[in-house]
């Protein structure tokens, strides 16, 4: 008897309904009932779930569905536990682990996510004192990235300012080389200024809009290009378009 | 400012937007542990077993032969009483053994077997079980001890043989020798009710060792091991059934 889990890790905010499907083939040989209970940890404030399955089909396997809502409470949670019983026989496989974040958090989340998919080596930290996420190129270890997220509707001089001030407060404790500022928005919502700065700062500085950093994950993944230009396209002084 | 907000929106759609988590539940053939294994059998048993088929003085090669003769005379008898009268007719020609006089009560003991197992049907003919029994014996020696095996384990119950002398095995008693084995299984069987009075298990046995499902005697740790890989693939195979 084995029990496969799609995720191990699920980020989301509260609200994300969570759809687990549950296949279960029946056994060739010859049994009697299996019995399918999930325990949810209690945070989920969701009843556990119970199924038996006494019967064979034309196709032969079950599926079963169940959904569970994240609630308010953030933080990093044990989805719960799947137990099957099977003449007797008792197996058990966690769910897996389930991080309820804010917006900001989660939108953190993506971009290390978007990061790892070009083959970086990402980490988010998160908290006013830390950097969103420090990320490096595993061929280029020293060159060690800060990166900052920002959901913003508009991104101004006033946030261009904070995250470079903050970038010059971490890089020698962090030793950060350079400063990627990922903003949601796309370049119609940043600021003239901003552009302005970004055009005769001689700091390590670069911009991309969370859309460029898809296509050029997009890019990567269909090898259109090598991990070399995704650094050199990360790596640029300035506002980078893809 | 409406352009803004709308990519915000579209990001927070996306963040509470349901995600998937596929689940599979699979049960592996050949994989399960011998303790699977034996629970399933253990259910067999108490589903399906009402009864055991008792096989005294026949070996297992010998019913082979029995059913081919059986075969070969079709129309040559109506009844099973005729049968019987046939079958000690012939005695000796079908077993190899010298006549005896006792050939009635042993005649009368493969008929009980072969009813048992559901190899005849209610006129003393070969049933689909017998004529395919009878074929197999004729031109593939493991196909005959595979069906052969099938049928003692689901329609002979002995699969409640096997488990009760796993349990037997189990219980850590150390058996001293093979009398002591059956008398001891014989009181297990006694005490579920499986049988009545006192069996001798000597030619279940050696049909059971003929048919691979136990392994020879073992002089050192007096048991006949039980080889569950085999059981667990003669009750799966659908092909037998």
């Amino acid at each position: 008897m084995s029990i496969s889990v799609s995720h191990s890790e699920i980020y989301g905010i509260p609200g994300k309904r969570l759809i687990l499907n549950i296949q279960v083939e029946h056994p060739h040989e010859t049994w009697k009932e299996i019995k399918i209970f999930i325990k949810y940890h209690p945070i989920f404030k969701t009843n556990s779930f119970e199924h038996l399955i006494n019967r064979t089909n034309d196709v032969g396997f079950t599926v079963l569905k169940t959904e569970v809502v994240l609630p308010q409470d953030l933080g990093e949670y044990k989805l719960g536990e799947i137990i099957i019983e099977r003449n007797g026989t008792v197996i058990s496989h966690d769910l897996p682990r389930v991080h309820i974040l804010t917006l900001d958090g989660y939108f953190e989340e993506m971009v290390a996510k978007e990061l790892r998919s070009l083959g970086f080596v990402s980490k988010r930290w998160g908290g006013p004192d830390n950097p969103d996420i420090e990320a490096y190129h595993p061929d280029f270890p020293t060159q060690k990235f800060q990166v900052e997220a920002t959901i913003e509707q508009n991104y101004g001089l006033r946030k261009y300012r904070e995250d470079t001030g903050k970038f010059h407060d971490l890089k020698n404790r962090f030793d950060f080389k350079r400063l990627l500022i990922v903003p949601l928005v796309d370049p119609t919502n940043i600021s003239k200024d901003v552009f302005d700065r970004l055009r005769k700062t001689s700091d390590p500085i670069s911009l991309i809009c969370f859309g460029d950093l898809q296509k050029l994950s997009e890019k990567y993944k269909n090898y259109h290009i090598s991990k070399y230009e995704v650094f050199a396209y990360l790596s640029q002084t300035g506002f980078i378009r893809i | 400012m409406k352009n803004k907000s709308q990519t915000a929106k579209h990001f927070e759609e996306i963040a509470r937007h349901e995600e998937k988590i596929n689940i599979l539940v699979r049960f592996p053939p050949g994989k399960m542990k011998i303790e699977e294994t034996t629970e399933q059998l253990i259910y067999i048993k108490r589903r399906s077993v009402a009864k055991l088929t008792y096989v005294r003085d026949m070996k297992a090669e010998e019913l082979g032969k029995i059913l081919v003769f059986i075969e070969e005379n079709h129309g040559r008898y109506e009844n099973k009483k005729q049968l019987i009268e046939l079958l000690i007719t012939n005695f000796s020609s079908i077993t190899g053994r010298k006549p005896q006089k006792a050939a009635k009560k042993i005649v009368t003991n493969f008929l009980i077997t072969l009813n048992a197992l559901e190899l005849l049907d209610s006129n003393a003919q070969l049933s689909i079980y017998g004529k395919k029994l009878s074929r197999y014996f004729r031109m593939d020696v493991q196909k005959y001890k595979d069906y052969l095996g099938w049928l003692v384990l689901s329609k002979g119950g002995w699969i409640v043989i096997l488990t009760e002398l796993d349990e037997l095995y189990k219980s850590h008693y150390f058996i001293k020798s093979k009398d002591e084995l059956f008398q001891l299984l014989c009181e297990k069987l006694q005490q579920n009710g499986y049988i009545k009075g006192r069996w001798n298990l000597t030619d279940i046995f050696s049909w059971l060792t003929y048919l691979n499902i136990l392994k020879q005697w073992d002089r050192i740790t007096k048991i006949h091991q039980i080889d569950w890989k085999r059981v667990y693939g003669l009750l799966r195979d659908k092909a037998l059934a």
